[in-house]
């Protein structure tokens, strides 16, 4: 049960860490976290991909059925994406590590490993917690 | 001896090392807690220093420094709560 306990370490870890992070300027702690916000000159790109890969001239259809289709299946990719979104809120809980690594000079590369090789410790250990299985012999 | 002049002493080899004082604190920070942890073989009382020496240090050092410490703080505390669901 030894990835069990480092997950049950790094979950307490993440989990307070990210509380620190919302209650640092209450308690008097003036260190902040440096989150990245997307940049004007980052959506355009986006934009521009999005132009590339699906231009929205070619995007309306001539046939009837292929049109009511597209609609349907753009009001569920709608929904999916407003649900998803509403998620992103939450990130700064589960994905400050990365962040405050970034934030005191890690390469973003790096900091990204490292933060996946504690989600994967984190998976397995939840599923050890679950299983009372160890898995690592 | 006069005091602070022990941590001056300390601060001439980093000064002279071009390292900031800053991450002199750091170090010391980190090398008092393994010294405790050596001593005593307890991380609640490593957890207890780290917390306690990270929100000290915190106030006095530049922001970019300060972000290290704010991690100690963290660590020190996430390690307390482990140790107490260890032991729970």
């Amino acid at each position: 049960m030894r990835f069990y306990h480092i997950a049950l370490f790094l979950f307490i870890f993440q989990t307070f860490g990210a509380i620190f992070t919302d209650y640092a300027p209450y308690m008097g702690l003036n260190a902040t976290l440096y989150i990245d916000k997307l940049t004007p000159q980052a959506l355009q790109q986006v934009e521009e991909i999005k132009q590339e890969v699906a231009p929205e001239e070619e995007l309306t259809a001539t046939d009837p059925i292929q049109a009511a289709l597209g609609w349907f299946y753009q009001q569920l990719s709608n929904i999916a994406n407003r649900l998803f979104s509403a998620t992103f809120p939450l990130i700064r809980y589960v994905a400050w590590i990365p962040f405050y690594l970034m934030a005191i000079g890690v390469p973003s590369e790096f900091a990204w490993g490292i933060f996946s090789v504690v989600m994967i410790i984190q998976v397995i250990g939840f599923f050890e917690f679950v299983t009372g299985r160890p898995i690592e012999k | 001896m006069k005091q602070g002049k022990f941590f001056d002493s300390l601060l001439y080899a980093f000064a002279q090392a071009g390292v900031s004082s800053s991450i002199f604190y750091l170090f010391l920070t980190l090398i008092s807690s393994g010294l405790i942890y050596i001593r005593t073989r307890s991380p609640s009382m490593v957890s207890l220093s780290l917390i306690l020496l990270g929100a000290i240090i915190l106030p006095y050092v530049e922001p970019t420094v300060a972000l290290y410490f704010y991690g100690i703080i963290v660590v020190g505390f996430a390690l307390g709560v482990y140790s107490l669901a260890r032991a729970w």
